[in-house]
């Protein structure tokens, strides 16, 4: 089981690497490599100063995280909003083309995998990109897993909503929205990791 | 080797000269003036001692120096750059001729009033959070808005859900009390209200997962900490009324209820009045709570301030569906109409913008007036029902409606100001509006349980401007329009009303304005570094009046500065204090 997810591990570092790099599985997807990778420099300069490198905030809500993927819905949500609102200083004003490479590159920070048809402003088209679907594949693929890992966290289990789990109008079935297993860390880790180590003894 | 110890000694002298010229800069205020109970209740003119100035909340000061004639010549006297960037929303305060400056992530900085010299600086010392705590991490970023003033004290809440006291001569702690678990997601993000030896306070975060089944405003003892009362928005066991309003969800899969403005305070009757937020998850649909009023969200409290019981509540929204809160500052007004005295609550509660009027010895519903285009609210029942319009609310996942006001307001924490002078009720408010469609979402920890996509925030059909400050007559029978002012920008700051006739007050252009109280006629104006922000006040020292206007990082212009692209909002956050007074003669 350990050894299985070690290589599960490893995969998923290894695609989210060759995808930002251009060769990423010719699976789902909606948006390309090559966007995703034209993005980060336009997030980085329009974006990060409010919303963090690691997409993390803090003077800006974060945009990293599997309920903020679910909150936006599709990718189309996203980019209503954003090609609108964003930035502040130039609402709307980046242009159509930056703000999907944008949108790409939050989906791929985000774990989602890049594959051979490009995102557009289709309409139709970004409202069938699910985040929450293209991004299972990770929160935990993300670059700011390493430091997640190594900070504990108090309280990781948290009350869901009253309805959650259950079949709602529009919602997905309750199988697929049921609560997942704990996003697994994105790096090899060492061979002794998850294991009963000795602790220090004075 | 060598060079590295050169490198140590040059960072040790460097250090020592930074710790001398503080010593000479900084230090303590001798002498300071306790802050009495008496002087809560009745501050001297020349000071500004809370929040609102006041404990009925009104934002109003007597000083007249600066008026209707004089205010064209005011001459900035000192400014000051704030010691955190983040969201600006800092209310000065000013006891003894010192300026108590506080700002997000729980840092007090005490000013010479009248120079602008630092005395001293706290900073708070904060638990790290995990980085998947997004939204938690920009709480303590966000909305930070008041200290109180106790004694020889100064009293701080943090975003780490503690109470802080200071010595307002030197800014050293006297003690410090972890009144909530923050790793839940508590945090205070308003200061508290100081009512005879007790800090009454309300405790923020209860939209972030962790919180679920509590949210609750508290009275701790001013001495030793202790606590007092507590009462909990979203669970009373004493109201069946209020149990069911839930329909079938259990106490811990309830949020919300956050009440994040701080209450006023009637000595008359020993009340307490307080506003409650949204309720959480935001959508019916996700919240499981069918077609229930989910008290008490969106309410008004009236709670006895020696026990904490509920005297009496008013819902200004039920079902609400769209994250529309209604916790903004309620203002406490008496009015004498032949003869008889009349004791009035008056308050833009909600971010759909509508003003309330009511009896606050009752509760009792007096009267309702629309301001800015909301499309949530159908009417207002006589017995003060309020009505709201079911076909916004979603019924499947997804679906999406446009909802005036946005979830950014309309109005929102920028506070309104009555002047007795006038008997006018001034407010700041947004025209915008937004699509609302609920989501399923798994919650994590640190993080809000909203579960909705909100679209992009609009202007409402055939509206081009963003900003309007309203300026309402009020009276015990209703709120009459009696003037409106109307801008491209958005209003991003709150105002101020004097004795001199003016309203201060500024906006997303980064113009502070005075305003003539009976016209709306636009009397003095100054651009600054950055958007209007926090609580604009003002003080007398030595024979002169000051008006001390921060400016900053706002919301409330980025989230609608779409609707003004012709005017960019500068990037960088420019959090500052800029004070005014009239050239000595």
């Amino acid at each position: 089981m350990i050894e299985r997810s070690k290589g599960l591990f490893v995969s998923a570092a290894l695609s989210l690497t060759l995808g930002l790099l251009g060769s990423g599985a010719a699976t789902a997807a909606g948006f390309t490599a090559e966007q995703a990778e034209a993005g980060k420099p336009l997030y980085e300069s329009n974006c990060a100063q409010c919303h963090g490198f690691q997409l993390e905030g803090p003077d800006a809500p974060g945009l990293a995280g599997r309920d903020v993927m679910q909150n936006w819905y599709s990718a189309g949500g996203l980019y209503d909003f954003i090609s609108v609102a964003m930035p502040p200083s130039a609402p709307g004003l980046l242009g159509e083309e930056a703000y999907i490479n944008i949108v790409a590159y939050i989906m791929s920070f985000n774990g989602a995998q890049p594959g051979d048809t490009p995102m557009t402003t289709d309409p139709e088209l970004l409202a069938s990109i699910s985040l929450p679907e293209e991004t299972a594949a990770g929160a935990a693929a993300t670059p700011s897993a390493p430091a997640e890992a190594a900070t504990a966290t108090p309280e990781t289990t948290v009350p869901q909503a009253f309805t959650w789990g259950k079949q709602l109008p529009g919602g997905a079935p309750p199988a697929a929205a049921a609560p997942t297993a704990a996003a697994e860390p994105s790096v090899p880790q060492a061979f002794t990791y998850g294991k009963p180590l000795p602790g220090a003894t004075n | 080797m060598k060079i590295g110890v050169l490198k140590s000694v040059l960072v040790a002298t460097t250090a020592m000269m930074a710790l001398s010229g503080a010593a000479f800069a900084q230090g303590v205020r001798e002498e300071y003036k306790p802050v009495t109970e008496e002087m809560l209740e009745n501050p001297p003119a020349e000071e500004w001692l809370m929040w609102r100035g006041t404990r009925d909340n009104q934002g109003y000061s007597p000083l007249d120096l600066i008026n209707k004639d004089t205010v064209k010549d005011l001459e900035l006297a000192w400014a000051w750059p704030m010691a955190e960037a983040g969201i600006q929303e800092t209310a000065p305060l000013v006891h003894d001729g010192v300026m108590f400056l506080q700002t997000n992530n729980a840092i007090v900085e005490a000013l010479d009033a009248k120079t602008g010299d630092l005395i001293w600086q706290y900073r708070h010392a904060m638990p790290e959070i995990p980085t998947s705590w997004s939204y938690q991490a920009n709480q303590a970023r966000r909305q930070k808005n008041s200290i109180a003033l106790y004694q020889d004290k100064i009293v701080l809440t943090t975003p780490d859900a503690k109470i802080v006291m200071l010595n307002a001569a030197d800014g050293k702690v006297v003690w410090e009390k972890q009144v909530l678990d923050y790793n839940l997601g508590y945090s205070y993000t308003i200061g508290p209200l100081i009512v005879q030896d007790k800090i009454i306070s309300a405790i923020s975060g209860c939209s972030i997962a962790g919180t679920a089944g509590g949210c609750f405003i508290m009275a701790h003892d001013a001495n030793t900490g202790e606590e007092l009362w507590r009462f909990n928005t979203i669970d009373d066991p004493n109201n069946p009324e209020q149990q069911a309003s839930w329909g079938e969800v259990p106490p811990e899969n309830r949020w919300g209820g956050t009440p994040w403005a701080t209450g006023a305070y009637d000595a008359r009757t020993n009340t307490t009045f307080w506003g409650i937020g949204m309720p959480g998850p935001y959508a019916e649909l996700i919240r499981g709570s069918g077609d229930g009023s989910v008290l008490y969200t969106n309410s008004t409290l009236a709670l006895d301030a020696d026990t904490g019981e509920l005297k009496w509540y008013y819902q200004h929204l039920p079902r609400d569906n769209w994250d529309l809160d209604s916790p903004f500052e309620r203002i406490l007004v008496d009015q004498e109409i032949d003869g008889e005295m009349h004791h009035l609550l008056i308050s833009v509660p909600g971010k759909n913008g509508i003003a309330f009027g009511l009896d606050r010895d009752t509760g009792k519903y007096l009267w309702h007036k629309e301001t800015v285009v909301q499309n949530v609210v159908t009417g207002v029942d006589p017995d003060g029902t309020v009505r709201i319009n079911e076909d916004l609310i979603s019924e499947a996942v997804g679906q999406e409606h446009l909802i005036c006001t946005s979830v950014s307001g309309g109005k929102l924490w920028q506070a309104g100001s009555y002047s007795p002078l006038t008997q006018t009720f001034f407010v700041p408010l947004t025209e915008a509006c937004n699509t609302v469609a609920p989501t399923q979402t798994e919650f994590t920890a640190g993080n809000a349980v909203g579960a909705v996509k909100f679209g992009p925030r609009v202007l409402p059909e055939g509206i081009t401007d963003a900003g309007l400050l309203q300026a309402l007559d009020i009276n015990p029978t209703q709120a009459e329009s009696k003037w409106q002012a109307r801008e491209r920008p958005s209003m991003t700051s709150s105002v101020l009303a004097t004795g001199g006739g003016l309203v201060f007050g500024g906006d997303a252009a980064r113009y502070v304005k005075a305003w003539d109280q009976d016209t709306g006629e636009v009397l003095w104006e100054q651009r600054l570094n950055a958007p209007i922000g926090g609580y604009p006040m003002t003080y007398s020292i030595d024979g002169e009046q000051y008006v001390a206007i921060p400016t900053g990082y706002s919301n409330s212009a980025s989230s609608i500065s779409s609707a003004f692209p012709e005017i960019p909002l500068p990037t960088g956050t420019g959090n500052s204090v800029f004070v005014y007074k009239l050239p000595k003669e």
